[in-house]
């Protein structure tokens, strides 16, 4: 009697003891394939942002060789090729002006060359940092008339990686162009400030544009400018966002401190 | 046809135990990175202790059902530990590959399953309880189970370590 009531409750455990077992196996393998899997995707996922980047440094590189080339041709060319001209007259009837035309001809290039050389790698991003050079794009962009535009710093910004600075660099440049390009603006702030973070405010009474305008033009392929503003900050981690208020347009950038 | 255990051969059932604690004791010691080693090969040395005192009572002659039953139990629960150790480090991308794996899966099948096939009997003290073909049998086809799967990871163990 004991044995027939015994007999099945032994098999069934048994066999739920097996199936249980199996059961984890099954379980391990699967997860397992389902966590590589994952990581597989996201390691694609990493690839082709990276490729993005790639793909967009590459052509704001070309873009960048192609206005070079442009702005030798057509201003230091041209200068250059007007004072060829005037010192290209008999050399017993030159006169003392068409000497001082030709010299200031020259002068010109000359300046216009270190203009583009500063473009390429201004000095002083290399030798005194982010906060200096951004104080010499707002005087250069002063002196140019165009706008009236101020520097504020509420507090200094450490000095970050070189491939930083330039990276949050050249997105200021890209914002700063982009405002005296299309929004005419009149006026200009620049504020520097650090909490937890760098926070480099760009204020502007022209007409700026909000979040998802920057979002859906950075997607477009005439919006490369802002890809570029994009990927740069990508690279050093950093944020922006577009506000108005009241009157005016806000661009904040949020770059995180060199030691975290 | 009944089959009984052979008393006579039981006593080697009771050796084969007691060397497999040193089998799967450097594996998983050295499969989980325990450390300090002294100490869980002190765990181990006592474990063995404990199961011969426990046999020594019929001088090694009847299977020790019981401390196979507990050994089986202490498998289990390294082989869970092992599984999760496996998810955790997520150091393989193919786990079939993996030998420690297959060897891993072999020990639970079969340390899951005997632990009851070992330990009900004892329960339950009767022998005449049960019949013995059931247990028999079936601890025989787990025993295949766990030597092919065993067999498969020490190959892959020797084919692309582990």
């Amino acid at each position: 009697m004991l044995n027939m009531e015994i007999k099945p409750f032994f098999i069934i455990m048994l066999i739920a003891m097996l199936v249980m077992a199996i059961g984890v196996i099954l379980f391990v393998v699967l997860y397992q394939r389902r966590v590589i899997k994952h990581q597989l995707d996201l390691k694609l996922l990493n690839a082709q942002k990276e490729l993005e980047v790639l793909k967009a440094s590459i052509q704001s590189e070309e873009e960048e060789r192609k206005r070079i080339a442009q702005e030798l041709h057509d201003d230091v060319g041209a200068t250059l090729s007007s004072a060829r001209l005037f010192l290209n007259a008999d050399v017993n009837n030159i006169t003392a002006e068409q000497i001082i035309i030709s010299k200031k001809l020259i002068d010109d290039s000359l300046s216009k060359i270190r203009m583009v050389s500063y473009k390429l790698q201004p000095n002083t991003l290399i030798n005194l940092g982010l906060q200096s050079a951004l104080e010499n794009m707002i005087e250069i962009l002063n002196k140019s008339g165009t706008i009236k535009a101020t520097f504020e710093v509420y507090r200094d910004i450490p000095r970050m990686e070189s491939y930083a600075e330039l990276h949050v660099y050249r997105v200021v440049q890209e914002l700063l162009t982009n405002i005296t390009k299309y929004a005419n603006a009149t006026h200009l702030t620049l504020t520097l400030n650090l909490d937890s973070r760098i926070r480099i405010i760009l204020i502007h009474d022209g007409n700026g544009m909000t979040n998802e305008q920057f979002e859906e033009l950075s997607k477009s392929p005439k919006g490369q400018g802002l890809k570029n503003i994009k990927n740069r900050l990508r690279i050093v981690n950093g944020q922006i966002e577009f506000l108005k208020i009241e009157d005016y347009y806000r661009i904040l950038v949020f770059i995180p401190l060199p030691n975290e | 046809m009944k089959v009984y255990f052979n008393q006579n051969i039981q006593w080697a059932g009771n050796l084969f135990l007691a060397l497999e604690i040193f089998f799967f004791a450097a594996f998983f010691i050295n499969f989980l990175a325990a450390k300090p080693r002294w100490f869980y090969w002190l765990i181990t040395f006592l474990l063995l202790f404990w199961f011969l005192y426990e046999g020594a009572e019929s001088r090694f002659m009847v299977f020790n059902r019981f401390g196979a039953s507990v050994l089986c139990i202490t498998y289990s629960v390294l082989c869970l530990i092992s599984y999760w150790r496996i998810l955790r480090l997520q150091n393989y991308h193919f786990i079939e590959q993996s030998g420690a794996f297959w060897i891993i899966s072999g020990v639970f099948i079969y340390a899951s399953t005997s632990s009851i096939v070992f330990a009900l009997p004892e329960i339950l003290k009767d022998e005449t309880a049960f019949n013995v073909n059931v247990w028999w049998y079936f601890y025989i086809l787990i025993n295949i189970i766990r030597y092919v799967l065993i067999g498969i990871g020490l190959r892959l163990y020797a084919k692309y370590g582990d």
